[in-house]
Order: C-alpha cells, then structure tokens, then sequence
C-alpha cells in the first residue's frame, strides 16, 4: 500500500518544522526523508514531474520537437530540462473522458515510490512540509492525504529572526541594516500574516487537516503527540524521549526579546487573529 | 481474468536528413496496426517523450542554481514550468538494491499507459484496428540504448540513401525554404559544409556495414528501393513486421507531399549528385567514403 502523504504546511519561519518533525520521525507509524539540511521534497518533486503530462506547451528555442532528438545523457546538461510535451492537442493524453495521464502517472510513480523506500511494516504516512498547492494537488489527483497547518505566534518568529542576525551577522532576505525589529514588522508582509492567521484561525479539525500550534507542540508535547495520533487515527502511546532540536521556543521567550512598540504594533494589527489562535495580546 | 494487453512494441525509424523517413512513416502509416499521430511530417515522438521525462528521477542531485529545493515546494506546478532532476540527493525510494529504479518503473508505467490509451483510441475510430501491435517513430540511436537498458524489446528500421543525394537534397530544400537548415552554417562554403557533412556520414555508414547485418532486431532500408519499387518494400516489410503495408495508398497520396520534396519528382531524387555536385565534392565523397559507399551498392 502507499504511504498516505502527510503535507505540513507552514509559513517560512525559520526553525519551526525542527521540533514538529523530531515528533514526527518519533512515531513508529510515520515515514519521511525530510532533513533541515539538503531537503528532499519527493512527493512535491513528483507532483511537478507529473504535471508536466497534463499539458502541452507552445514550442519555444530550446523546447521542441528537435529538443526530442536529444537523448537523455547525464552529460548534456541541457538535455536535463523538460517541459511539457511540444504538441498541443495532444490526444492521447487527455482525448478520451478517462482518468487524465498525470493523474495515473502520479499514483503510479508515488506507489513505486513507496515499494522502494525502505520501510516498516508499521509506517503508513509520510511526512513532508509543503505549500498550500500541495495538498491541493493530491485533492486534484484523487490521493488520499492529511494536511497539518502549522502555526506560530508572529512575534515569536521576528524575535528569533532578531536573534539569529545577531548572532550570525547574516541578514536574511528581506532585511536591511537599518531595520529595527518594528519597522521590520512593520513593513514585512504584515497583510499577509494577518490573513494567514485569519484563515488558520477559521480551520477546524476534520479527517483530512488539522490545525496545530507551534506552542502547544513544545511547551505541551506530550498533549500535541496525543491529539496528533488521535487524528492520524493511530492507537495511543505514550510520548517518547525526543531529542531537542535547539529550536523550541516556548511562548514567552519572545517577551524578553521586543520591545513593547512592537508588540504594541502586533496588538494593534493582528491581535483579534491572534486571539483567536489562543495567543495572549 | 484477461490478461493485461502487452506495451506496443516501439519501431525506431534511424534517419539521417533527408533519407526519406516522410515516406518510410507514411508507408508505417498504412498499417491500422501501426501506431503513431498521422500528421506530417510525422514527429511527435511520445516514446522520446515518455523516456526524457522517466529519466529525470535517473539524475537526483543534478541541482542547478535556478532549480532548488525551495522552488520546487514554493512553485505550483500548474503554470506549466520546466521540470528537470531532482534538485537533491538521491532519495532512498528513488533507487534501492535489488530492485529497479524508479525512472525504469516510470516509464514502463508510462508506456503501458499510453499503449492502452493509444489501443483505445484507435479501437474508438472507425476502419481502424483494435489490435494495435507496433508503435512507429523518426528516432536516433542513443534512443536505442535506453530502451536495451530498459528492457523494452523494439526493432529498428535503418534508412539508407546515398549520402551524395542527400548533400545535394539538403542544399536543394534549403534554397527551395528559402532558410537555413540541417545544421548549415551560413559562414561556411559548400565544401567546408560537406567536410563536417562526411565526418557525420563514415561513422553512420560503418554502422550499417558492421553492425546492422548483425542485428536480428534491425532491418535496412534504401531510399531508392522505396523509390523505385515501394510495393516490394511494403511487402518485406509487412513480412517482417506481421502486419499489412499499402504501398498504392502512400503513392495516391504522393500530390499531399508535394512541398517535401527538392527535385522534381521522385525518381529525379535518385542520383542527382551525378548532375549537380561539385566535382571536387564528388572526388572528396570519392577519396573520404568511396570503399563504404562501394561495399552498399552505390557507384564511385
């Protein structure tokens, strides 16, 4: 059977999928070959690679039927990009009212995945973090999935930003050297989170997703680890020891870190949505 | 239970420019149990397709600067992007010992996907055939290796036609297009062209001296046997390949093809060098690939 895909959801914020994933590696249900470093994104890989099926592209210089001479040789670098197939209409593919190519090829190449992955016989899921798009595309391929949005306090994050400059004299994108932690939050994408928080703050659990705090997983692990294993449907067990991945802020590290202008911009911009997350303001 | 149909069975037509593989697939084209998309000039190439796209999950770890991790998870899919290797390591499932790859498990999925779609389809129109067997494309050789490496049983049809008429037919179709074309530089003379054109054109007849009498699953063809006697070809090759070739079908639709051709008809194709080649460029033919040329019937 395939592996059911497990698409983890969340904002770029730096270190937050550490301790989720140290969580979730612990269970003896869960697969996954996702590491901090060198990041393997397979089922998002393959989900492109198949999509590639589901249209014909216009013909451009460097893709056309000429470009199909071309063998696949590990040596010609060119020959390594692809698009879709340089024929439009194409019949073949999606002519007759059937299940369409990149459908079947997806569940094809994620089935043949799983045969390969060495595995137990226990695992079930595998984990992978991803955009929206992915979970839209297993819906749109007819796979089974789970979706798991994860969210965390903003005001964590910038703090943890803030830290991480400090200490490695690296800007981030986005940053510049004149920034001060509230014109940051003050200018960076400040609609955006807001309405990132107004959606996770709408979700509610169902089969397929669930909403999970950053917060709760570290402060309350053991209480995340239960409700965790109650959606996935997996009997009960007890939390084990998992290591610390030096990346579990808890709620309140944050308020040593801002100044009270920042957290006053946070109250004054996004602190009904972030109360509705269960965030004190 | 039936039992599933088995993948057609793909027949690469090996063509240099020129050599007549219009024709050789509008003969292939006859057969209902050939199949392969029936518009001219015949190169929409789904094996091609099917093998380059498989082979991307052969190359994890080719990254490129503009092709990341972070991308591939940022980017939806749907706008139609370039895909290439996967931008990391080879994952665990992507190849395991004892077991073959997942780019050969891609494609042989891929393949019996579209044989069955391609059998449905032509099953779908009227007059055709339900037992598609053969699967007809305009390839090149490496192709071939792919394939072996793959397991995929095929057959080849190698063409064949005097390398002096398809020098002259190559400048004849440029000037008649009124573009440069066949890999014609436009800073280079005829001679110099014709230098690199023989280069090219020893290693290939070479191959069709050595190894293509050897080959049980290949089969050569000359461009002026379909030329002069296209019936006889149609039938050994129908022979050969199980199925039924029209030779008199492709010749009533010779008016259609009209703009593919350089010479005035077809039989003015045949040994037009004599009458319009460079003498120089004859003696250089002659000096360069003279012994080959000799050794397949072509005079010197």
């Amino acid at each position: 059977m395939p592996l059911v895909p497990l698409v983890v959801v969340v904002a770029p914020q730096p270190g937050s999928l550490r301790p989720l994933f140290a969580m979730l590696r612990a269970m003896p249900e869960m697969a996954t070959e996702w590491c901090p470093v060198g990041e393997r994104r397979v089922l998002a890989y393959l989900v492109r690679h198949a999509a590639v099926l589901g249209r014909a592209l216009d013909p451009t210089p460097e893709w056309d039927t000429e470009a199909l001479f071309r063998p696949p040789e590990a040596d010609l670098v060119d020959s390594r990009r692809m698009a879709g197939f340089p024929e439009p209409g194409d019949p073949a593919m999606d002519g007759l009212a059937e299940q369409p190519f990149w459908r079947t090829m997806l569940a094809a190449n994620w089935s043949g995945y799983c045969e390969r992955l060495p595995r137990t016989a226990a695992q079930r899921f595998y984990a992978e973090p991803g955009s929206q798009w992915l979970a839209e595309a297993m819906v749109l391929a007819k796979l089974p999935y789970r979706q798991l949005l994860l969210v965390r306090d903003p005001r964590s994050e910038l703090a943890e930003r803030w830290l991480a400059v400090g200490r490695t004299g690296v800007l981030p994108s986005g940053l510049t050297h004149v920034d001060t932690p509230l014109s940051y939050a003050e200018r960076a994408a400040r609609h955006a989170v807001r309405d990132r928080l107004r959606t996770l703050a709408a979700v509610r659990d169902s089969a397929e997703q669930i909403c999970l705090r950053y917060e709760d997983l570290v402060e309350r692990p053991a209480a995340a680890w239960a409700r965790l294993r109650t959606w996935l449907q997996l009997p009960a067990m007890p939390l084990p020891a998992i290591p610390a991945t030096g990346h579990e802020w808890p709620t309140a590290r944050w308020r040593d870190c801002l100044q009270t202008d920042v957290d006053e911009h946070y109250r004054s911009f996004m602190g009904k949505e972030l109360e509705a997350l269960g965030y004190a303001v | 239970m039936p039992s599933e149909p088995r993948p057609l069975k793909p027949l690469l037509v090996l063509f240099p420019a020129r050599s007549g593989s219009t024709l050789l697939m509008q003969l292939l084209g006859t057969s209902p149990q050939v199949a392969f998309d029936r518009v001219s000039p015949f190169e929409t190439r789904y094996l091609a397709f099917y093998l380059r796209w498989a082979w991307q999950l052969a190359e994890a770890g080719q990254r490129r600067t503009h092709w990341t991790a972070d991308q591939i998870a940022a980017e939806r899919p749907w706008a139609g992007n370039w895909i290439e290797p996967p931008p990391f390591p080879m994952p665990d499932g992507f190849a395991v010992d004892g077991e073959s790859p997942l780019w050969h498990h891609a494609f042989h999925t891929a393949w019996r996907e579209f044989s069955a779609r391609a059998r449905r389809r032509e099953a779908c129109a009227p007059g055709l055939h339900p037992d598609v067997v053969w699967y007809a494309e305009k390839s090149r050789t490496p192709f071939r290796a792919s394939l072996q490496q793959l397991g995929v049983e095929h057959e080849v049809i190698y063409l064949l036609r005097d390398p002096r008429d398809i020098l002259q037919s190559i400048w004849a179709f440029n000037e008649k297009r009124g573009s440069i074309g066949f890999s014609v530089q436009e800073s280079e003379t005829q001679h110099e062209f014709a230098v690199r054109f023989l280069d090219e054109r020893r290693r290939r007849l070479r191959v069709l001296l050595e190894m293509a009498p050897k080959d049980p699953h290949a089969v050569v063809v000359r461009y002026e046997d379909m030329i002069q006697d296209l019936p006889a070809v149609a039938a050994r090759l129908s022979a050969r390949y199980g199925v039924t070739f029209d030779a008199a079908q492709v010749q009533a639709q010779q008016k259609d093809f009209a703009d593919h051709m350089s010479s005035k008809g077809p039989r003015a194709s045949i040994g037009r060098w004599r009458r319009e080649m460079d003498p120089s460029i004859r003696d250089l033919f002659a000096r360069e690939v003279g012994r080959e040329l000799a050794a397949l019937g072509y005079e010197v």
